[in-house]
């Protein structure tokens, strides 16, 4: 069973996988919830950072460092590239089911333009 | 970079080093080095938004305030420490932490801010009432009685003052 904060981040990898972005790190996520939630706060980094590393855990996503190389050239701090597992998809899946009458609206708004 | 914001991004990675000391290289590293990315990216992303320096020091505070208690519970899981003992020390956090607000309160008090930093004190009141101050009203002018009273006065101070000119000749039509 998911918690609201990991559903949360399964939707969001699920609609930027959408947005053909298949890899993203931790802020991009924390971003894409936070639109999605028309929040102007974003998650915290305690929260979003344990709930990431908590399903990566589960195994509902793998995680990788970007090429070293990469970061040393745009100048800027290396990012930890999350994606969504098949796991993933079909617990995501299962859940959306479970609670489809109750999240149409989240849903809908992650959805891609 | 002002300084609200430098301030801001030391803190968040201090509480960082913080929490993660201790720990087995590799976690620690990676919890590090995915906090120094995120503050980067919402540092640039807020940037271009236009978003001020201090907004985004204040987004920043805040998403670490907000985030600590899970900080502590993460730690506590990478120890495998039962979480009384989290919540023990989360308690002593938020002991140490107003203990610490205090100090640097009272440092911060006997402390001679630099120039720029130099502003008037914000009227809470003034801020919460924005009430319009009631215009002064000018000092009626004197009666002609009193208008004299004051020249004769001033004469008897000042009389080393040479007599006022004489008026201009009037030019008489031809």
């Amino acid at each position: 069973m998911l918690l609201p904060l990991e559903l949360a981040i399964c939707e969001a990898a699920s609609a930027l996988r959408e947005r053909a972005t298949h890899e993203f790190h931790g802020y991009q996520i924390a971003k894409t919830i936070g639109d999605a939630s028309d929040s102007r706060l974003l998650t915290a980094y305690g929260t979003l950072y344990r709930a990431l590393a908590r399903l990566e855990k589960m195994g509902l996503l793998t995680s990788r460092w970007e090429d070293p190389a990469i970061p040393a050239r745009e100048s800027r701090p290396g990012r930890r590239l999350y994606t969504l597992t098949a796991l993933g998809e079909a617990t995501l899946a299962s859940a959306r089911a479970r609670e489809e009458p109750a999240r149409p609206r989240a849903r809908r708004r992650l959805a891609p333009a | 970079m002002s300084i609200t914001l430098a301030s801001a991004i030391t803190i968040v990675r201090m509480w960082t080093r913080a929490y993660t000391l201790g720990m087995e290289r590799e976690p620690r590293d990676a919890r590090r080095g995915e906090i120094e990315s995120d503050l980067w990216e919402f540092h640039e992303d807020a940037r271009l938004r236009g978003a001020s320096p201090e907004g985004i020091a204040m987004h920043m505070l805040l998403r670490l305030v907000l985030g600590v208690r899970n900080d502590l519970f993460w730690r506590a899981e990478q120890a495998r420490a039962p979480r009384y003992i989290v919540g023990d020390a989360l308690w002593a956090t938020a002991a140490a932490s107003l203990v610490f607000v205090w100090w640097l309160a009272s440092a911060l008090q006997a402390l001679e801010p630099p120039p720029a930093l130099r502003t008037g004190g914000i009227n809470v009141m003034r801020l919460l009432y924005p009430i319009r101050p009631v215009p002064e009203v000018p000092p009626a002018p004197p009666t002609p009685r009193e208008f004299a009273r004051l020249s004769r006065g001033y004469y008897r101070l000042h009389p080393a003052l040479p007599p006022p000119p004489p008026p201009p000749p009037q030019h008489a039509w031809r």
